[in-house]
């Protein structure tokens, strides 16, 4: 028995999640049913017999063989709800099954602002500690480029400050919509 | 200790609410918030996950787990004495909102206080 799988190497940044859902959506409804999420790398397995809808939660509290992980998939299975996997850093991938007679609510997982807000803080804490992390490694590169006439340093430290940046450019869309 | 009597959102309020006299699984508090404000307030799990996990951070609920003959040890949340304070606080606060919003407006016929 042979299974058709594909990879996928399209990547996705935290404030482009809805972005990622309707692609993932897209491909159930195209035969492809997501096997494995992930930020740079998505599996899909052949199946046109079913059609899912996809929902994507940040919440890097949820470890292996905890019982918060029990917590969460519980409270997420019953309301239909199916536990894909989730990623090293903290994305949890759900689906449920596309049923055309249920109204749109019943595919929406944050279903007040406060609690959708509350969520998205946790990223944008992790955003900011990225953005710390890089501006101090940048200024480090630039006192050694500049101080040691070294060109690669410069530029390096060039890049983390477009880094820094850019997760300002996707932190501000986040907090611009909630 | 008395309480923050901060504002809690309709999801917090009507979570708390639904466990006031019995443990409840997470499909239950949905359905019985749901049922109780006609509709109106639907719980999903991301929210749900969210609220449970700070009110038992908070000691507002406990997790009761049906141990025994279910396959399924499902989880079922109850209220602590902290948290029936905290939903007694809150009600008291509404209806506190309540009698001003009727002190100053004259409901039945619409007219304030001053007008009449």
């Amino acid at each position: 028995m042979s299974r058709n799988i594909k990879t996928s190497y399209a990547a996705y940044a935290a404030w482009n999640v809805e972005m990622e859902e309707l692609a993932l959506n897209r491909q159930s409804e195209q035969g492809w049913q997501l096997l494995k999420g992930g930020c740079f790398h998505t599996i899909y397995e052949q199946d046109s017999s079913i059609r899912y809808i996809h929902k994507i939660d940040y919440n890097p509290d949820i470890k292996n063989g905890s019982d918060e992980k029990n917590r969460y998939i519980e409270l997420f299975e019953e309301q239909g709800w199916e536990y894909v996997n989730t990623t090293y850093n903290g994305w949890n991938y759900l689906r449920k099954k596309y049923d055309e007679s249920l109204p749109i609510g019943e595919y929406e997982i944050y279903t007040d602002a406060s609690s959708y807000r509350t969520m998205m803080k946790r990223w944008i804490r992790l955003g900011r500690l990225l953005q710390i992390l890089e501006l101090i490694i940048g200024i480090q590169n630039l006192i050694i480029g500049t101080s040691m006439d070294s060109s690669m340093n410069v530029m390096m430290s060039f890049f983390l400050f477009a880094i820094v940046i850019w997760l300002q450019n996707g932190i501000s869309k986040i907090k611009a919509r909630y | 200790m008395q309480p923050k009597s901060e504002p809690l959102t309709e999801s917090y309020f009507y979570i708390l609410l639904c466990m006031y006299h019995n443990p409840l699984h997470g499909y239950g508090i949905m359905q019985e918030s749901l049922k109780l404000s006609g509709g109106r307030v639907k719980i999903g799990s991301g929210t749900m996950y969210g609220a449970v996990s700070n009110m038992l951070k908070k000691d507002w609920i406990r997790e009761v787990i049906s141990g025994g003959t279910d396959e399924k040890n499902k989880r079922k949340y109850e209220l602590t004495e902290l948290g029936k304070e905290v939903l007694d606080s809150e009600i008291e606060r509404l209806r506190e909102l309540l009698a001003s919003a009727d002190q100053v407006i004259d409901t039945a016929s619409g007219i304030t206080e001053e007008q009449s």
